[in-house]
Parts: C-alpha cells; sequence; structure tokens
C-alpha cells in the first residue's frame, strides 16, 4: 500500500510538472487537461491516504501539502477564467504547487500515523480548515503576482485584484473557522480558550497578516502596489508558518 | 480635538499599530523558543495572568514587560477601532444606508468582543493546572468547591502512559472509553457528578474540570507499576468563555455574509 503510495505520489508529481511545463509553452488546451488528469491522480494518492490510515490526509506535511495542491489545483482549472496573456494566473499555480511537492521530496512519504485524537471532529476540522485556507491564500497570492506582472490598470487588472482580494478574505474565514474550532479543541483538552506558546503566536501572526493587508489605506497607484505585493506574499507567509508549526 | 479624532480613526494609525502587534508576536515567538523564557511562559499558561502578573517572586520581568507591552498595543487598536467604527463606518451608514457597511460595522464590533472576551479570560475567573489526583482523592478550591474523584477507569495498558501524548496511537490508548468519574460539590452539597473524559470534560455553570491525561500507577510491586493510573485535571473558572464561544462564530459568520455582499463589487474604486 505505501509503495503504490509512493508511485502515485510520483506519477502525480510529474503530471502537475508537465502541466506546467504546458503552461510554460503556452499550450492552453493541453495544459487544461493535463492539469486535470494530474487532479485526478493527486485525488488517487489522498483517496489511498484515508484508506490505509483511516484518517483525513491533514495531519503530517506530506499528506496535508497533497491535501493543499489537490484544493489548489482544483482551484486552478476550475475557478480562474481563461487569459490569453502570459505568464498568466495558472502559470503560478501551477509553480506554487511545484514548491509545494518540492517541499514534500524532504518529507517522509507515508501518512501520519493515527494518533489517540486523529478521530476528534474538533482536531480534524482544526487541520482541514487551514489546510484548505493555505490552498485558497495561495490562489489569492497567485492573482495578486499576475496584477504586479501586469503593471498596468485596466479593467482585467482591476479583476484580478477583486479575486485576489476575494478568495483572501475566503481563506481568512476558513483560517478563523479553524481558530474556533481550535479554541474549542483547547478548551476541551487543556481547559481554556488560549494558551501562551509559540504555536499560538504564529496563529495570531496569521491573523495579523490577513488584517493588515485588508487595512493598507488609500485607493491610489501606490496604495493599490503595495496592498497587491502584502497578498501576493500571504499565500507564502502562511506556507512558511504552517511548514515551521508541521516541522516543529 | 477633530484633527486628534481624525488620526485616532485613520487606517494608517490601524496599519501602523498592525504592524507593531505583528513585530511583538515576533518577539514573543522568540522568547517562547529561548529555554529560558518557555519556562516562563509554562507558569504564565499554569494560573491566571491576573495572579502570574502580580505575582513579585515568578521572576521573567522581560516576559512581563512583553505583555505589558502586548496590552498597550492592542488598547491602541482597540482605540482605533471605537473611533474608526464611529467616525467612518456609522457616520457614513447614518447618511447613507449601505448593507456592506453595516456588516462591517458589526464585524468591527464583534472582533472588539472577542479580544476583550480574550482579555477578561485572562483576569477573571481562576485556574488550577496540573491537579494532580488518584482515586478517593479530594482536591479544594476556591468558594468552597470540592473535586473528588469516585473512580478511574483506565482499560487499556499503563504502559503506554510513559509516552508523550504526541506519540500515542489509537490502538494503544482509547480516549473515548478511559475516564474518571467526578463529584464536584460546593461546601458538602453535590453540585455535578459526571465522567471525564480526554477531551470531554465536566462543566458546572463556568467552572470546567479538564482531563489533561492520565498518569502511571505510582505502586512499585519489584519493578513493576501496578494499580490504577491516577488523572492530572486543569481546574479553571472562565465567566466569560460561553459568550465568547457564541461572539466568534458570528464573527466569521459575519465576514462571509459581508464577502458574499462584495464579492462583484468590493467597493473601493480602481485606478482604470
Amino acid at each position: 500500500m505505501i509503495n503504490l503510495l509512493y508511485y502515485i505520489y510520483l506519477v502525480t508529481f510529474l503530471l502537475y510538472a508537465s502541466t506546467f511545463t504546458l503552461a510554460f509553452l503556452n499550450l492552453k488546451s493541453a495544459e487544461k487537461w493535463l492539469g486535470l488528469i494530474a487532479l485526478t491522480a493527486n485525488a488517487a494518492a489522498l483517496t489511498l491516504i484515508i484508506v490505509s490510515s483511516g484518517h483525513l490526509p491533514v495531519f503530517n506535511l506530506f499528506e496535508s501539502f497533497l491535501l493543499v495542491t489537490f484544493v489548489l489545483g482544483g482551484l486552478g482549472i476550475f475557478c480562474s477564467k481563461p487569459e490569453d496573456a502570459f505568464p498568466c494566473v495558472r502559470i503560478w499555480i501551477w509553480l506554487e504547487i511545484m514548491v509545494l511537492l518540492g517541499i514534500t521530496l524532504f518529507s517522509s512519504k507515508t501518512p501520519s500515523f493515527f494518533s489517540y485524537a486523529h478521530d476528534n471532529l474538533y482536531v480534524v476540522l482544526f487541520h482541514a480548515f487551514r489546510r484548505v485556507a493555505l490552498a485558497l491564500a495561495l490562489f489569492s497570492s497567485a492573482q495578486f503576482i499576475q496584477f504586479r506582472v501586469e503593471r498596468s490598470r485596466n479593467a482585467h487588472t482591476n479583476e484580478l485584484s477583486k479575486t485576489g482580494r476575494n478568495y483572501l478574505l475566503l481563506s481568512a474565514i476558513f483560517f478563523l473557522a479553524g481558530e474556533y474550532v481550535g479554541i474549542i479543541w483547547c478548551q476541551n483538552g487543556w481547559g481554556d480558550l488560549w494558551r501562551w506558546s509559540a504555536g499560538f503566536f504564529q496563529s495570531t501572526l496569521i491573523v495579523l497578516y490577513l488584517m493588515l493587508v485588508f487595512h493598507i489605506p488609500g485607493k491610489n497607484y501606490r496604495s493599490e502596489s503595495f496592498r497587491s505585493l502584502l497578498g501576493g506574499m500571504s499565500g507564502f507567509v502562511m506556507l512558511a508558518l504552517t511548514l515551521i508549526r508541521i516541522v516543529l | 480635538m477633530k484633527k486628534i479624532s481624525d488620526q485616532l480613526s485613520s487606517l494608517h494609525f490601524a496599519t501602523w499599530t498592525l504592524v507593531v502587534l505583528l513585530l511583538w508576536f515576533v518577539w514573543g515567538i522568540l522568547l517562547a523558543g529561548s529555554e529560558t523564557f518557555s519556562k516562563g511562559f509554562y507558569l504564565m499558561n499554569g494560573t491566571i495572568v491576573r495572579h502570574w502578573l502580580t505575582e513579585p517572586d515568578n521572576g521573567f520581568f522581560l516576559l512581563k514587560l512583553w505583555f505589558v507591552g502586548l496590552c498597550v498595543v492592542v488598547t491602541f487598536l482597540g482605540i482605533n477601532l471605537v473611533f474608526c467604527s464611529w467616525n467612518k463606518i456609522f457616520k457614513f451608514i447614518i447618511t447613507r444606508f449601505n448593507g456592506p457597511k453595516v456588516l462591517m460595522l458589526f464585524v468591527h464590533i464583534l472582533f472588539g468582543l472577542v479580544a476583550l472576551g480574550h482579555l477578561c479570560g485572562f483576569m477573571l475567573g481562576y485556574r488550577h493546572d496540573a491537579v494532580r489526583l488518584s482515586e478517593g482523592q479530594v482536591f479544594r478550591f476556591e468558594d468552597g468547591h470540592e473535586v473528588r474523584i469516585v473512580k478511574i477507569h483506565f482499560m487499556d495498558d499503563p504502559g503506554v502512559l510513559k509516552k508523550s501524548k504526541r506519540e500515542l496511537t489509537g490502538n494503544e490508548f482509547h480516549y473515548r472509553s478511559n475516564y474518571a468519574e467526578v463529584v464536584l460539590s460546593k461546601q458538602g452539597r453535590e453540585i455535578c457528578r459526571s465522567r471525564v473524559y480526554m477531551l470531554k470534560p465536566m462543566r458546572s455553570k463556568s467552572i470546567q474540570v479538564t482531563l489533561k491525561r492520565f498518569t502511571p500507577p505510582s505502586t512499585r510491586r519489584g519493578d513493576i507499576k501496578v494499580g490504577k493510573p491516577g488523572v492530572i485535571f486543569v481546574i479553571s473558572k472562565n465567566p466569560v468563555s460561553g459568550v465568547f464561544l457564541i461572539i466568534y462564530p458570528l464573527m466569521i459568520v459575519g465576514i462571509g455574509i459581508y464577502l458574499m455582499m462584495t464579492w462583484h463589487n468590493p467597493g473601493r474604486k480602481r485606478l482604470s
């Protein structure tokens, strides 16, 4: 089972890498179809993890990043608008997926062991909401990056900025939902709503960063640029803090 | 006066306060990562912050400075929240009614209440961390309350209790089957009797008895420990936790509705 998972993981990686190459070569139709096949392989890997481990793939780095790539890939294929421009939003999405899968190369390619609390609803939802929030933030980052790359301000780039803002706010909602179930978990397990620890501070850092992005003042070109810069970084800030939390 | 009011309600003020708050938490992460101050945070988690802060003998002056600084920065954010909500959002709504702006005001107010709820959680009630008890033992605490362990039921191999919680697998430790039967009394009168499981505490009004973990049996027969495991409880009272747990999801729902209302028109005029 573990060997099979390893092979499916490698196939998924290769398919995403090929999709990225096709996007880079501006072969839109082939890119979309190969992206769908990669997404199917990704879904197969996740299914195998669920079947073999008995829990949702949200706990260790390997399984949770495979879930993030799946959500991000799905968003890239079904929620990003077709573009003629080069580079386009999807290139950044495939590149982000490559970064995520690149990180998994350094982790053990096995599902997390079944910890005693891995079937607890709050524990599962806490991790699941965070993974979805990360995928949404990375999707939003891709929009903001493209917004910055295009430089000019017109209806199309305004649309990119708007989509970036919408998905970042959606990511914030999922992250806060994760925080809420995390608070209940903390209340049930440690008898308190809050703990003074690095993990809690990291979560607060993410919330504050998202608040900062939504509170940049001004409506001029400079403000838009700065807002898009912070928005573009949001997915990577969340990724870095998630990575620190999972690894440590 | 108006100039000061405008400055306190400005987005610039909010942005800079958030930047300082971000840096403050980065400092907090660095402190929590150091061996010396992680002990300080451990002590901070072990009691109510009000006690920790006023206790002169527990050292960690820098940590207290960090906490007071945190409160000061959050107060600035609170001031900005009040002024901004009044000057920028509320005054806008009364001159020109706008659904998303109402939602924005609602979310800002709830955010303020969430922050206030956290502060009340640090300052009100009480907390007894790491209360070690065995079957039949009693722990007495505030207002004549006492917790008595009637029975400890542990169906797994007690040997697994030497492991840390992170290492325990679902096969070797069944958290839904192991429990402590507890009686909570006040001045000798029974208030509540319940089974307390890990991740399933006992609650009576705002008093909560949480089973943090089981401890290995203490009786020895040769090299092997025999007898029943003990428990580590957290006994806490947070008078605002109930309200907090209602306000928080309302804030999330508010943001969700705001997002739906502004999905096609975020309300910012863009350059074209």
